[in-house]
């Protein structure tokens, strides 16, 4: 493993792929501050910008886009109270309220040292598992790789919102969008309508940006102008000793339970910052402070979520199923550059998967020195109004999409998903289910058509098979925990929110 | 629809249930069996699934003791900003990046093109060279300034 590492730095750092990972990580950084553009979206606008580079500068620059975006989404929560990303809605609960007691800069020093622990430690997680995984995952046959996926999607749908009966619709929309065009197994077209643009499919750029970007944007322009007002300063950044005491403790158990949790398909940032919230205030001692401004409130589930989005790239790396939507597109960017992933990665292609490996490291280090230094600097952006961003946005996607396969029809297809997507929005339907099943609705068809080939038709390999049986099982008992355990939190973010935010 | 009480279930039901029902009236033939799938057999039971996940969340649609806000459809944004998009796709081989780009702004900016046509212009002008730059210059997309 070392001298494997030893490799991977010398690739993540020459020249143009530390330039790649500065690049990433400042562009991560900056759509994470902004609201209303997160890093699917920015990673589906940078795509085509990747396909002329080397693979492994690709890769690391879209990482970098992740991880710097769920780095940088607490800091918007800390002072605004606007979760920059999902996974940092709790962040807000006590982060802003320290900032509104004077105390931003310790918050957002707290966030930045435990976003940091968390990507070293995630990092050392996913160098030393992700061989041993991609080992192990050799004797992944079609029936496991079809429960994995499965896995995938179920808990992507329970996560994604309360109500797991329309999440679980959007996932069979997504899988159905995915079988439109040529079959695979027998060169059928199916669900084209005789539009000859069909045949290949309906890109995964164009539904992304479609139900993210256009919709987002769409819901900005309806909205009323908001000014955003900058009301807490920063002042004095750093923690005094007692707030390193009240957080060490909680920056390792969110670690560990994000690192944990980031690796099953499906969970991720998200659920790892809910989980380790819940947990903070479980083992507190006075858990009433929690909502006035509690420092392990803010140390844990960052911890947390960075931990979860960095050991998010193993299932990915190794059995090459995304995790999530932002996985979903640098899967993308992978096979676009003629790598397939999966197991064979780790064999085939060492210096992209330790190079990328090591690039993680040296990103984080990057997202340290780009944050607290210059924290005010990033917070005027926020100052910035939407209005002058928002055509460049369009402008970028719509030249984005285009660029994929060169046609004028992906245009219209992305069009008619933002039609769709404000539909959803008004609706209340998360599409991040619907854009991960559509990217993994092939792999989940051709394993399961092998699969009851192999049985002759007997649908109860499914649960006969030990390895599939067990991830099953552990779907089953993920899904009724969470279910149980998020229900109080989420209303609770919710209510905080909704009463804060007139 | 007021007698609904959570509306956005049963509508987000109704929709998920019309898209199983096309799915299920347009699935690619033949639909083999189990052991030998067709094209239509995965669409096919992905489509049954649909309409009855649907069906169920228009039920509980109805059955909620909850009510919610009404749903209102930004109409005339969405309108707009799809059509600049809409602009982009007819436009981009045939007239290229200048007179597509130009739409667009202008579109996506309705509600500012009449009070402050000059910061509507500053964006375009400064949109442009940054996109040709990007796109064109850079990673040479086939796609002209003009045409």
């Amino acid at each position: 493993v070392l001298h494997n590492l030893y490799e991977g730095f010398q690739v993540a750092l020459s020249p143009a792929n530390l330039a790649f990972c500065l690049f990433g990580a400042a562009i991560g950084t900056f759509v994470g501050i902004l609201p209303g553009i997160g890093p699917v979206t920015t990673i589906a606008m940078l795509l085509p910008i990747t396909f002329k580079m080397p693979a492994v500068g690709a890769i690391i620059m879209l990482s970098g886009i992740y991880y710097g975006a769920h780095h940088a989404g607490s800091t918007t929560a800390i002072m605004l109270n606007m979760p920059g990303e999902p996974s940092s809605v709790i962040i807000c609960l006590d982060g802003h309220p320290m900032a509104r007691n004077g105390r931003a800069g310790p918050a957002l020093a707290i966030a930045a040292i435990a976003s940091f622990c968390a990507g070293c430690a995630g990092f050392l997680i996913v160098a030393t598992l992700s061989p041993v995984l991609a080992q192990a995952s050799l004797a992944f046959g079609p029936t496991e790789y079809f429960s994995t996926i499965v896995m995938a999607l179920v808990l992507a749908s329970v996560l994604s919102s309360n109500n797991l009966l329309t999440t679980l619709c959007m996932s069979l929309v997504g899988l159905l969008i995915g079988c439109v065009g040529t079959d695979l197994t027998t060169g059928d077209f199916r669900y084209t309508f005789g539009i000859d643009d069909l045949a290949d499919g309906v890109d995964f750029v164009a539904v992304a940006i479609g139900l993210f970007a256009f919709a987002e944007i769409i819901t900005h322009v309806a909205a009323p102008e908001r000014r955003t007002k900058l009301d807490a300063r920063v002042k004095g950044l750093l923690p005094t000793r007692r707030d390193l005491a009240q957080s060490w403790k909680p920056i390792l158990r969110g670690t560990s339970l994000g690192a944990f949790l980031g690796i099953f398909p499906g969970t991720g940032p998200l659920l790892s910052s809910f989980a380790s919230y819940a947990m903070e205030r479980r083992l507190a001692a006075e858990p009433s402070r929690f909502g006035h401004g509690a420092i392990e409130g803010v140390a844990g589930p960052e911890a947390a979520n960075n931990a979860a989005a960095i050991t998010h790239f193993i299932p990915m790396l190794t059995l090459g199923i995304p995790a999530g939507a932002a996985m979903a597109l640098m899967l993308g960017a992978l096979q676009i550059q003629g790598v397939t992933p999966g197991p064979e990665v780790v064999s085939k292609h060492p210096d992209l998967f330790w190079g990328v490996i090591a690039s993680m490291w040296i990103g984080n280090m990057m997202l340290l020195v780009l944050n607290l230094p210059m924290i005010g600097l990033w917070l005027r952006l926020l100052l910035l109004p939407f209005r002058l961003l928002y055509p460049a946005i369009l402008a970028f996607c719509c030249i984005g999409v285009f660029s994929v396969n060169n046609t004028a029809f992906d245009i219209v297809l992305a069009a008619l998903f933002g039609l769709l997507g404000v539909v959803f929005r008004i609706l209340d339907c998360n599409p991040a289910p619907l854009v991960l099943a559509l990217v993994l609705a092939p792999l989940l068809e051709q394993n399961f058509r092998r699969a009851m080939i192999l049985s002759d038709g007997d649908v109860t390999t499914i649960v006969t098979s030990p390895i599939s049986l067990a991830i099953l099982l552990l779907t089953l008992v993920l899904t009724i925990y969470f279910m149980r355990r998020k229900q109080p939190v989420v209303e609770e973010v919710s209510h905080q929110i909704a009463e804060e935010v007139p | 629809l007021t007698r609904i009480s959570d509306s956005r279930q049963f509508w987000s039901g109704a929709l998920f249930l019309g898209i199983g029902a096309v799915a299920l009236w347009a699935v690619p033939r033949p639909l083999g069996t189990l052991a030998a799938m067709g094209p239509g057999y995965f669409p096919m039971l992905l489509g049954s699934g649909l309409v009855l996940l649907g069906f169920a969340a228009m039920v509980l649609g109805v059955l909620a003791g909850t009510k919610t806000r009404a749903l209102r459809l930004p109409v005339v944004p969405t309108c707009c900003v799809l059509g600049g998009v809409l602009a982009v796709a007819a436009l981009i081989t045939a007239a290229g990046l200048a007179v597509s780009l130009l739409l667009l702004v202008a579109a996506s900016s309705y509600k500012r093109l009449l009070s402050r046509p000059l910061e509507v212009l500053a964006i375009y002008v400064v949109l442009l060279p940054l996109t040709w730059f990007i796109f064109v210059y850079t990673i040479q997309l086939p796609i002209g300034l003009f045409w």
